[in-house]
């Protein structure tokens, strides 16, 4: 049989956003593919050159809705290096704990979309049942379920009451025997083993030819998390990456199970070592110089590059988001797969188009 | 944030990339910078989470080479940048020949200074 080229998205059942790929396959191997982009993209850089720096952190909060308060964090975090300021010992664990439930949240949401694209919608609707806690925890301390606007140049806007904190900790814990619950129906399971071991092989070095981030980088043996270098409160925290070496598919829902239960932990750590005192330092003045941040978020490493020159507008804000840094492995990952893999191996990625086009 | 090298030959630029792959690093990115009469590229590097910049300045009509050829995954971010900013990109892995973001047949560089968004109710 001869090749066809088809398309793969941008709607596909698999998929929640608009992620299109032109795949050539011969029978019905993936020989060759091209990325084709651009359905959602809104040019928020060019628009952050129009708004105040202040205003630029709700600005950032919308590159993606599920890692928002981190885009928040790098941000500010960049703004803050820029103006020399310090944040205050109460707001590094904050956005630590802030930072750690944006990841449950975006770990449990992708067990979930994963769960179902295996056709285990019962098992999608607990994780996501699950996830519905988290959300809940962030209406509760942030006053809203996803973009929390937190974050703030100079700390945390809105600071925990002791009552806030101890239902935080009780809601972890329930989060935390539930993922112990749910997380051996999937990850034992003979189907789901048999369409993801062995699929969608990244090698070690492959991962660094094809510059992966975060949980893809870890799923391949390569032990790197932003985290390491200490920002927010990390730096008291002993933190360890995470690390499988199958380089395969499973391997990477192998790192997102095991950062759920981490990412709990540090959560619940971040609470217990709050100390007394501000959230927040008032800032004053204009930021002038350039800085690159970068942070963890739950798809991987974010990178921003901010240039201000002294007055309230940035000259360049740049934003490099993991599943950026991830469509380009796919042209290693899906050639010469089964067309029937497709769709899991896309989905192991954990792809947010969002982000990627900003 | 440190740049760690200046580069202005683009010969240059490539041996001292391929020689950062050699040595093990991750790209991370290349990130364009108006500068109004040229462009500032600063390509970032990291190994073991220490990060490299290396600076290359160019001339707006000045064609400068796709490193996609040392790193696979540049040919995303180059496209990008010669969509947005109207950079000239020589020998992309991957030249999805201005069709990533824009529609069909659209010509404007967006994230160029130069460049005035539409007003409402222009022809």
């Amino acid at each position: 049989m001869g090749r066809i080229t088809a398309p793969f998205g941008p709607q596909h059942p698999v998929l929640p956003e608009p992620l299109h790929l032109n795949i050539t396959y011969e029978d019905e191997k993936v020989v060759d593919l091209s990325p084709a982009i651009g359905y959602v993209h809104r040019g928020l850089e060019k628009l952050a050159e129009t708004k105040e720096y202040t205003q630029n952190v709700f600005l950032v909060e919308r590159v993606c809705g599920i890692c928002s308060f981190m885009h928040a964090m790098t941000y500010c975090m960049g703004i803050e290096e820029l103006m020399g300021i310090e944040i205050p010992p109460r707001a590094k664990y904050l956005r630590v704990f802030y930072s750690e439930i944006s990841r449950i949240h975006s770990h449990l949401l992708w067990l979930g979309l994963f769960a179902d694209a295996f056709g285990f919608e019962n098992l999608f609707m607990q994780y996501w049942a699950a996830r519905e806690k988290i959300v809940d925890l962030m209406e509760l301390t942030g006053g809203h379920r996803i973009i929390l606007s937190s974050c703030s140049i100079g700390g945390i806007r809105r600071d925990l009451s002791t009552e806030q904190i101890r239902i935080a900790e009780d809601t972890l814990r329930h989060v935390k025997n539930e993922v112990e619950r749910i997380n051996p129906i999937i990850m034992k399971d003979y189907t789901v083993k048999k369409r993801t071991v062995g699929k969608g092989i990244l090698t070690k070095e492959d991962a660094l030819k094809y510059g992966a981030v975060g949980p893809m980088l870890r799923a391949s043996g390569i032990a790197q998390d932003l985290r390491q270098t200490g920002y927010a409160g990390y730096g008291d925290m002993g933190f360890e990456p995470i690390v499988e070496t199958d380089c395969d598919s499973y391997a990477r829902g192998v790192v997102r199970v095991r950062e759920t239960y981490q990412s709990i932990e540090l959560a619940l750590e971040a609470l217990s070592r709050l100390p007394e005192g501000e959230a927040a330092v008032k800032v004053k003045g204009n930021p002038e110089g350039e800085t690159i941040q970068r942070v963890e978020q739950p798809r991987g490493e974010v990178l921003y590059y901010i240039k201000a020159n002294g007055s309230k507008n940035l000259e360049r804000l740049r934003i490099r988001t993991p599943t950026f840094a991830h469509v380009p492995c796919l042209l290693k990952m899906l050639p010469g797969c089964d067309m029937a893999d497709v769709p899991v191996i896309i989905l192991s990625i954990d792809p947010c188009i969002s982000c990627t086009e900003r | 944030m440190s740049i760690n090298k200046i580069i202005s030959n683009p010969e240059a630029m490539l041996n001292l990339i391929k020689q950062y792959y050699d040595d093990g690093y991750r790209m991370v990115t290349t990130t364009c910078i108006d500068e109004a009469e040229v462009f500032r590229l600063i390509y970032s590097f990291d190994k073991d989470l220490t990060m490299i910049n290396l600076e290359v300045t160019t001339p707006r009509e000045k064609t400068i080479p796709s490193i996609s050829d040392i790193y696979a995954c540049a040919f995303l971010v180059e496209n990008e940048m010669q969509e947005l900013f109207g950079l000239k990109i020589d020998n992309i892995a991957l030249d999805l020949g201005g069709k990533m973001y824009m529609a069909d047949g659209v010509k404007e560089t967006p994230m160029a200074r130069e460049f005035k968004p539409a007003v409402k109710g222009d022809e």
